[in-house]
């Protein structure tokens, strides 16, 4: 996120006065709790108030005076009474408190039964969020341990861990003001990258498993180790864009964003094309609806889903026939990563898949479809760049003699089988790595599923992983979601990996459950 | 890129011109004829035909309508709208994902080879970091 998008949302959060949570303990421990969640979510106010208080004043000490219940209050904030229910199975409960306890320290709140680690309640947007002293901070690339380290004090500012995200990234405790106000002043300084308030929020599974018939054949979500990570994770509030030839739009899986989907309308030439914002009359295509259907099918308990399936979709179509210039695809992938290009205020995708380009070895790359990935790799997502991932030949060339996933801000993504082997698609140092891809059930243009075999389909595969991790966390740059996705692989074959990679295989069967570090 | 000499491709627009030309169907041409591209004896004298390409994989490529051409970074207005109109070029429309980069069509029905040759000129000059024409070609699936 953008500096000042961070600093415009910081800004815009409000704190709840004289709110407070009591200390957390388990629910188990405070069966009032669980009845608690529970009057919340039947909005019964009487029961609530008379069950919240009475926790209150058992866990608090007599120096801290009850007003009573704050649930009736907070439950008057929009879209308050999933997330305190949330917080009240997970053992907050929040309570008035007198106008002095705010001036109390954390270490007299948490003496007197009070929470030790929320400073204030704060909230903007229909989201609750309890403030900690604690921030996460990234610095710029240039900055090393040892300035990070004076920079650090220099600004009243605890390190208590540094994150493995590449970027360097810090857990840190802000020691001279509010986590929030912090973040503020940091956010002013050349050497932040990003600086924001570590908030305990109620983060709710909205994707459990799904019911969807088909799943049990689409063997390729097993082997991702998707069930796994779906409870948490399934692309909410990522987006994928997917440039292919045409796509099905009204297939019962798809639901795509027509504000940031568009085509490009040959001229009767093929020799330029004409932009037309939005999917009406988008040009039909089985291959770009199965792209689109395997990174991000919906779960909606008919046919089968796909990787990312509570991500949004933007379907971006160009060359309908296959025949056209490169000028034309390079324009279709800018659209994808940055709507703006073509004129249209919409927003651009955190993930890009491109699974067009001839299957023999060599294909050349013009120098406007070089500077579109660039584009893409570089300036998508407010500079922070966008994945931008691409099917590698089928046959079994070298990808060195293909200009497009040779660049070296594609992330070229070849086929692997049920069965973790390689299936002879393009090999060679600049393969990423293999994905399913191998007779994999996804969506066809006949409005079902078939089973289907090509890169075509490893490719947004990938993508869909990819949107995990980005839902994970935002803050990835393109490079940092690629190192993170080559790092995460399974080594299959049985076959030597010299600094973690084979060519045949580049780093190895991807695996989302060990990119997302949930364990299978 | 060899030009395939011998071989003019002739635009799904202009092929209602060419009823009287027998025509030839070069290696590699199939999804182009597929698309309404006709192909005729190279030494036919007509405007509006296009140059064919070959490349060592044997892909073929038609000369396109359009040059993408990258200015340096410090060109001004000025000094493009010069290099343009002394090329009888006209923008088609900016590249907005590339610096000083604009999509310039030729101001009439250029000569066959005479996009290739304009954009030859081009390249030569130190304002400009690259002039690429457009090429249709066949760009499949995976």
């Amino acid at each position: 996120m953008e500096k000042a998008a961070l600093r415009e949302r910081l800004q815009s959060l409000t704190s709840v006065s004289n709110v407070f949570p009591t200390a957390r303990s388990h629910v188990r421990q405070r069966r009032e709790l669980g009845a608690v969640a529970e009057a919340v979510e039947s909005l019964d106010y009487r029961l609530l108030d008379e069950l919240s208080a009475a926790d209150a004043r058992n866990v608090l000490s007599r120096e801290v005076a009850v007003a009573g219940s704050a649930f009736p209050v907070l439950l008057d904030l929009p879209d308050a009474q999933e997330q305190l229910a949330g917080f009240a199975r997970a053992g907050f409960n929040f309570f008035y408190a007198d106008p002095s306890y705010e001036s109390d320290s954390l270490e007299i709140r948490r003496a007197r039964g009070g929470n030790g680690a929320v400073t204030r309640v704060l909230s903007a947007d229909g989201r609750i969020a309890l403030e900690t002293r604690r921030l996460v901070v990234a610095l710029v690339a240039d900055v090393d341990d040892e300035a990070a380290r004076l920079f650090f004090g220099r600004n009243n500012l605890v390190p208590i861990r540094r994150f493995q995200f590449g970027a360097p990234t810090w857990h840190v405790i802000a020691d001279g003001g509010l986590a929030t106000d912090v973040s503020l002043q940091l956010l002013d300084l050349d050497e932040v990258r990003y600086a924001e308030p570590d908030f305990i929020e109620h983060v709710n599974q909205r994707a459990t498993q799904p019911s969807d018939p088909l799943v049990a054949q689409q063997w390729h979500l097993e082997v991702l180790g998707l069930p796994v990570v779906w409870p948490t994770h399934a692309g909410g509030e990522v987006r994928i864009a997917v440039v292919d030839n045409g796509f099905m739009v009204g297939h019962p899986d798809l639901d795509p964003d027509a504000a940031s989907s568009g085509w490009f309308r040959s001229s009767p030439d093929g020799d330029d094309s004409l932009f037309i914002h939005g999917l009406d009359l988008m040009p039909d295509g089985d291959h770009g609806t199965a792209c689109a259907g395997m990174a991000a099918a919906r779960s909606n308990d008919t046919g089968g889903v796909g990787v990312a399936f509570d991500a949004s979709l933007s379907l971006v179509a160009c060359l309908p026939d296959q025949v056209g210039t490169q000028s034309t695809l390079a324009r279709a992938l800018a659209y994808a990563a940055e709507p703006t290009t073509e004129g249209v205020a919409a927003p651009g995708a955190d993930v890009v898949a491109c699974s067009l380009g001839p299957n023999e070895a060599t294909w050349k790359m013009s120098n406007v479809l070089s500077d579109a990935i660039d584009f893409i790799a570089e300036r998508g997502r407010s500079g922070q760049g966008t994945p931008l991932f691409w099917a590698c030949t089928n046959g079994n060339f070298p990808i060195s003699a293909d200009e497009v996933c040779s660049h070296p801000k594609v992330i070229s993504v070849g086929r692997s089988t049920a069965d973790d082997s390689d299936d002879g698609s393009g090999f060679g140092p600049e393969l990423a790595f293999l994905a399913p891809g191998v007779d994999v059930l996804i969506p066809s243009s006949d409005g079902a599923y078939s089973v289907t075999t090509g890169t075509s389909f490893a490719c947004p595969c990938a993508a869909g992983v990819a949107a995990l991790i980005v839902q994970q966390n935002r803050h990835m740059s393109a490079t940092e979601v690629r190192d993170h996705m080559l790092g995460a692989c399974d080594k299959i074959g049985d076959v030597p990996y010299v600094d973690g990679r084979n060519d045949t295989f580049g780093h190895g069967r991807l695996n989302a459950a060990s990119a997302l570090g949930v364990p299978q | 890129m060899t030009p395939v000499d011998d071989v003019a491709a002739v635009p799904p627009s202009l092929v209602g011109e060419i009823d009287d030309e027998p025509t030839v169907e070069p290696a590699g041409s199939e999804e182009f004829r597929a698309s309404g591209w006709r192909f005729i004896r190279g030494d036919a004298d007509r405007s509006g035909l296009r140059a064919v390409f070959r490349d060592r994989a044997g892909h073929l490529s038609i000369e396109g309508a359009t040059v993408v051409v990258r200015f340096d970074d410090d060109a001004g207005d000025q000094q493009i709208d010069e290099v343009l109109r002394r090329h009888h070029l006209a923008v088609r429309r900016p590249m907005r994902f590339v610096p000083k980069g604009f999509q310039v069509v030729f101001e009439g029905r250029p000569a066959k080879g005479q996009l290739m040759r304009i954009s030859e000129e081009l390249e030569k000059l130190d304002c400009v970091r690259y002039a690429d024409p457009d090429f249709v070609e066949e760009i499949g699936q995976r």
